[in-house]
């Protein structure tokens, strides 16, 4: 986490808050953005429906189609990697001899003359079909191996865990990631138009990429207020704050209240307003009419997701806001609040007045 | 109708002379296929024996079939080894009406086309040769056009006329492209009618090519698709001039119908939208929406059904310019039967029918089918087509 150095926490004697709380809603200005990471943006969608949030995919093999041993045995490894990687409320997907959707090994009239595999979902919520060719099929460029099939692996041929993710993707929704000219972001997701054989980096990329999760969070949600969003994102945050007490004297304490939430708009589909938890949001000061900002303490999270809350006894009269730099690991923007004044009195009135930190008396609820 | 007469004109002599079974085996040399009688796969593995080769002028062209009964289905089926891996492919063809089947087993490098007149191009490549060879579903007879091609041919197509094959090759030892070339049945030479296609990006490598025909016979339907997206060349064959469709909106192409390229679009898979591209202006119009396997007729000024996930299990039949025109009830389990590249199975059909088969694949000819024409559609009574 990128948090500046907080002031040394001191004490001083409390002061029970004035009866009639003062509340400033100080909303950070921002303008809905597309909420995405330059160079690697989240996954386009497919245009099928959505199953639902959380939902819990089976599939069963295709009667007449079943794959061999080996390529079950990979493909229920990849909707294993693709539930414990989805990062998002999407559906997990299992094996079940009775399930809803079809795995088939064959391609036939679904696929049409190319690719590895295919998948269909328009009958989401319902089910799904997702198609493998035959080992040993011959292409133009010469005949599809899959490493999982082969008695010993050799380059060029196909990971089917990687594969079986990509088309797994595309069942929850992903369409192909758009990928930077030099393809330098190719990492950055499963869900591709080109797939890589062995040993070309990327082959055997077995969980779904930031961008793939990305996508996932967008159109499913995020698991919690908690979770980090994928750094293929790039969300605004709304950081609004207010305090109990905007005039106090010298030695009374006031309450600053933080909420964190993710922007508001239609693009950032599922996450708009999204609450914010377990961040590190940080309280900061400057003398009025001074353009220097500085971090007085973290502010810690109370149980309330999105929201928290310090207490501080002021020694002279600030401005102040709440500050959330952008975090290293999740794709989320800085943000402050707008910035309010607590007058404090009876202090010092003329200067040159002592800088000291403000004594913060209390931090209150849990990190 | 003509349909019914066609139906009328099958008789008892068909049905025995179709209970032939045959099997090639691409280790067997020789001018003829091996073949048995047979009743399963198994039992012509078994038993191979020599499917006789036509006699000389058997094979004379013959672009249309003289009567429905002398039409012929095929359909590739993959042969999957003890680990799963593909192994070879069984082809079964048959002729219309008739109750057996032919099967020829192939290897994993193979492909059928046609049917034409009655008569299937087969093609197979061991390793170090590749081999086409013509089956004349009315004679049961085989005819090799080419004995030891040095490069792979990949794909091949008779042409209209029935006096040349057109193949599209890739070099032997590293898969480059090697063009489309014209082959002419009279034993002249290959010539080249198609340079390689040059690299390009969009669709990256080169997963398949197909070859077709339009729907007036006139142009080549040459398709390179890449992983995903596709590249079509239309090659006229009066004056040799290609003309190349590479637009990100046009994917796997259905068929040429004079100026219109109806063409899936960019879709790893159905449904997908089915576009119509106007070569003329360059204009892409879409078709269908949510769009299954879908089929072109040229009766009706051109006619398109599809399959429609947007509504149920029906086909929907629309003109090239947009407009719908017919609606109706696909049975359950049943699909359109598209192309043969896509379906690995064809069969010849009157003007203005397309069939129907579960899993969109035919296993022969007897066949629920529709008929279409500029009134609209109805589906044929049973055994219309094919008893």
């Amino acid at each position: 986490m990128n948090v500046r150095p907080v002031s040394p926490r001191l004490t001083s004697p409390l002061r029970v808050p004035r009866a009639a709380a003062v509340g400033l809603l100080a909303i950070a200005l921002w303008l809905p953005a597309p909420p995405f990471a330059a160079g690697h943006s989240p996954d386009p969608a497919m245009s099928w429906p959505l199953f639902a949030a959380n939902d819990a995919l089976e599939f069963r093999w295709m009667s007449n189609e079943v794959p061999p041993p080996r390529m079950r045995d990979a493909v229920v490894a990849a909707a294993g990697a693709a539930t414990n990687s989805r990062g998002s409320r999407a559906p997990s997907i299992t094996y079940a001899a009775d399930g809803a959707s079809t795995v088939e090994y064959g391609a036939n009239v679904f696929c049409g003359v190319n690719g590895l595999a295919c998948a269909d979902a328009w009958h989401a919520p319902a089910h799904f079909h997702v198609a493998f060719r035959t080992h040993g099929h011959q292409f133009d460029w010469g005949r599809l191996q899959w490493c999982q099939l082969q008695t010993t692996i050799t380059n060029g041929c196909f990971d089917i865990v990687n594969v079986a993710i990509d088309e797994f993707g595309h069942v929850l929704g992903l369409g192909h990631h758009v990928n930077l000219a030099d393809q330098s972001d190719y990492l950055d997701a499963v869900v591709q138009t080109v797939s890589r054989a062995r040993p070309k980096v990327g082959w055997d990329a077995d969980v779904f990429g930031r961008c793939d999760v990305a996508k996932l969070q967008l159109r499913y949600d995020q698991v919690n207020t908690a979770r980090p969003y994928s750094t293929c994102l790039d969300l605004p945050v709304a950081l609004s704050m207010t305090v109990n007490d905007r005039s106090i004297r010298v030695g009374e304490t006031v309450t600053f209240t933080v909420t964190l939430q993710v922007g508001t708009s239609s693009a950032y589909e599922r996450l708009s307003g999204n609450l914010l938890s377990q961040r590190a949001v940080v309280l900061q000061r400057r003398v009025p009419g001074s353009s220097t900002w500085t971090t007085v303490a973290t502010i810690p999270a109370v149980l309330a997701s999105g929201t928290y809350q310090i207490r501080v006894s002021p020694t002279a009269t600030y401005d102040w806001r709440g500050y959330f730099y952008k975090p290293a690991g999740e794709g989320l923007r800085a943000s402050s609040s707008a910035p309010f004044s607590v007058t404090v009195s009876g202090g010092c009135t003329s200067g040159p007045c002592p800088q000291l930190p403000e004594p913060i008396v209390e931090q209150e609820g849990t990190r | 109708m003509r349909l019914r007469r066609w139906t009328r004109n099958l008789g008892p002599p068909l049905l025995a002379a179709g209970a032939i079974a045959l099997a090639i085996a691409p280790a067997v040399a020789g001018p003829g296929l091996p073949r048995v009688a047979r009743t399963t796969a198994e039992v012509a593995a078994r038993a191979p024996d020599v499917l006789p080769v036509c006699e000389d002028g058997a094979l004379g062209p013959r672009p249309e079939p003289p009567d429905l009964a002398g039409a012929a289905w095929y359909r590739l089926d993959a042969v999957l080894d003890d680990v799963g891996a593909l192994d070879g492919q069984r082809l079964a063809l048959g002729r219309v009406g008739e109750v057996g089947e032919i099967d020829v087993a192939l290897p994993v490098e193979s492909f059928a086309a046609g049917p034409l007149g009655g008569r299937v191009l087969v093609g197979d490549d061991d390793g170090r040769r590749s081999r086409l060879r013509l089956v004349d579903a009315a004679s049961s007879c085989v005819a090799t056009i080419v004995e030891a091609e040095a490069d792979v041919i990949r794909r091949a197509i008779l042409e209209p006329s029935g006096s040349a094959i057109v193949e599209f090759r890739v070099d032997r030892a590293n898969r480059a492209d090697r063009g489309v070339w014209r082959r002419p049945l009279d034993g002249s030479p290959a010539t080249l009618l198609l340079e390689p296609l040059p690299p390009n990006d969009r669709i990256g490598l080169v997963f398949a090519t197909e070859l077709a025909w339009s729907a007036d016979r006139e142009r080549l339907l040459v398709v390179s698709c890449g992983e995903i997206a596709c590249l079509s060349r239309i090659v006229d064959q009066a004056t040799g001039a290609a003309l190349v469709v590479d637009d990100p909106d046009v994917g796997e192409p259905i068929s040429l119908l004079g100026d219109q390229l109806v063409a899936y679009a960019a879709c790893p898979a159905v449904p997908c939208s089915i576009v119509s591209r106007d070569l003329g202006s360059g204009r892409t119009r879409i078709l269908a929406e949510l769009a299954g396997l879908g089929v072109t007729v040229p009766t009706g000024g051109g006619l398109l059904i599809h399959e429609d996930y947007s509504g149920g299990d029906r086909l929907r039949v629309v003109r090239l310019d947009g407009a719908p025109l017919a609606s109706l009830r696909l049975e359950n389990g049943l699909r359109l039967v598209p192309n043969g590249h896509r379906a690995a199975a064809a069969l010849e059909l009157p003007a203005g029918v397309v069939a129907a088969a579960a899993g969109g694949r035919p296993r022969s000819a007897a066949l629920p089918a529709v008929f279409l024409d500029a009134a609209g559609a109805r589906w044929l009574p049973a055994g219309e087509i094919a008893p």
